[in-house]
């Protein structure tokens, strides 16, 4: 896929969303479940980098998402960039936005939504997305067609937040090449200072502590299974939000807990992702 | 004269069609349950300024409500303002308002506006209010979060343009 053509299609698909509403945002690399309002539109333009011992890979992705109803969001999420891939680990840059090099749409349903007291939510939501136009090894294969489907549930507050939530993606078979399967979960708490607890128009800024497990099974490449990839992660780490009316940016980093990795793969030494957020 | 008498009438009677006076909502102060940051205020407050006649908007995340001011004549109503909340994913509990239009004490009690009839419970002020019937009085009281129907907190005479 010519990555460079996304340019403009992302910025484009970015400046044309009408007027609308805004809606609250959550952590970066876990799940969450809020959905923007009925009519709203989001942009969200990630950077990240996944560091290794063997050097690792910077990516750019854009997303852009819409509320449908105020419980069904839609989102399309587009590589815009991506450097030094060709060991990428089988994971999802952040359990929104994807893998590296897919183009990815999902639709984010809150099946389930209370709202007990002023500033409070209870949540959950069902994602299911399809994506394309991923590779992977160091011949850079097509990874093809996935389907990825995840289940989170979580609680907002004035004070604290806290989701939970898991899913998996799996690849159909593209010639006897097959990215193995993914499966994660993911834990996230949050904590808003009290500093910051002050009423609308003051800024807020919310400090989490993110967790992800992920598990990928061996891919397949010529039909034969290759050693050198899938495996298990555990990583954890800290990450910040601010938001500002209508803008917003979150920075973060995970840090492995614990890796069994197949082969010779080389371990994990953290991943850095810094996100831009704006509310049409 | 007559030339300046007519012009006299005819500025008049093009001032008494013209003439604006608040038959509606006036003031809502709605209380929101779910919203817990920022850019749910923000949303919240972008969504209620678009209403017709809305004058100003201010929301509070801590207290958790919207607080809407409207320009006479304004076709908005509260049930605008609430879908206008659960279209924002949160939900739309008591309101407190503001309305002005003409009493209607039979068949049942009510406020005749612009917007439609308005039912009113008028409690302990149903007595005191039976002067006031047929005539343009502002109203304040509080709505019940599915409900329609208004309980008087207060009631008092509007003088007619």
């Amino acid at each position: 896929m010519n990555r460079t053509r996304l340019y403009p299609l992302a910025l484009a698909l970015a400046l044309v969303a009408p007027a609308a509403q805004s809606e609250g945002h959550g952590p970066l690399f876990g799940l969450a479940t809020p959905t923007l309002g009925a009519g709203q539109w989001s942009s969200d333009t990630g950077f990240m980098r996944m560091a290794s011992g063997h050097g690792g890979d910077w990516r750019a992705r854009q997303m852009i998402g819409y509320g449908i109803h105020e419980d069904l969001q839609a989102t399309l999420t587009l590589p815009l960039d991506q450097r030094d891939g060709r060991r990428v680990a089988n994971a999802r840059g952040g359990a929104m936005m994807g893998k590296p090099g897919a183009v990815e749409g999902s639709l984010l349903w809150r099946f389930h939504r209370e709202a007990p007291r002023i500033g409070v939510r209870r949540e959950s939501s069902l994602l299911v997305g399809a994506a394309d136009g991923d590779t992977f090894g160091p011949d850079a294969r097509n990874a093809g067609p996935a389907l990825h489907l995840a289940a989170v549930t979580g609680y907002a507050s004035r004070t604290t937040y806290w989701w939970l939530g898991g899913g998996g993606q799996w690849h159909r078979a593209e010639g006897g090449n097959r990215r193995g399967d993914l499966t994660y979960a993911t834990a996230v708490f949050g904590w808003r200072p009290p500093i910051f607890r002050g009423d609308y128009p003051k800024p807020d800024w919310r400090l989490f502590l993110e967790a992800v497990a992920e598990h990928a099974e061996r891919d397949r490449r010529d039909g034969m299974a290759d050693a050198d990839s899938g495996g298990y992660r555990l990583l954890a780490g800290p990450s910040v939000l601010g938001l500002f009316g209508a803008w917003g940016v979150s920075a973060g980093v995970l840090f492995p807990v614990e890796e069994r990795l197949n082969g010779s793969q080389p371990g994990t030494d953290y991943r850095a992702k810094l996100v831009f957020t704006y509310w049409f | 004269m007559k030339t300046t008498l007519y012009a006299v009438l005819l500025i008049a009677a093009m001032s008494g069609s013209t003439s604006v006076h608040a038959e509606g909502l006036v003031h809502a102060r709605q209380v929101i349950f779910g919203m817990d940051c920022a850019p749910c205020a923000y949303g919240m407050e972008k969504g209620l300024k678009a209403l017709p006649g809305v004058r100003s908007v201010t929301v509070s995340l801590n207290d958790g409500y919207a607080e809407v001011h409207l320009a006479p004549d304004s076709a908005t109503t509260l049930a605008d303002i609430r879908e206008v909340v659960r279209r924002g994913g949160f939900t739309p509990k008591n309101a407190t308002i503001t309305l002005q239009g003409r009493l209607r004490l039979s068949p049942r009690s009510s406020l005749s506006t612009a917007s439609g009839d308005f039912a009113l419970n008028l409690g302990a002020l149903s007595e005191s209010s039976a002067a006031l019937q047929g005539r343009r009085v502002q109203v304040s009281g509080s709505v019940a979060a599915d409900a329609a129907e208004l309980i008087v907190e207060r009631i008092e005479p509007v003088a007619s343009p």
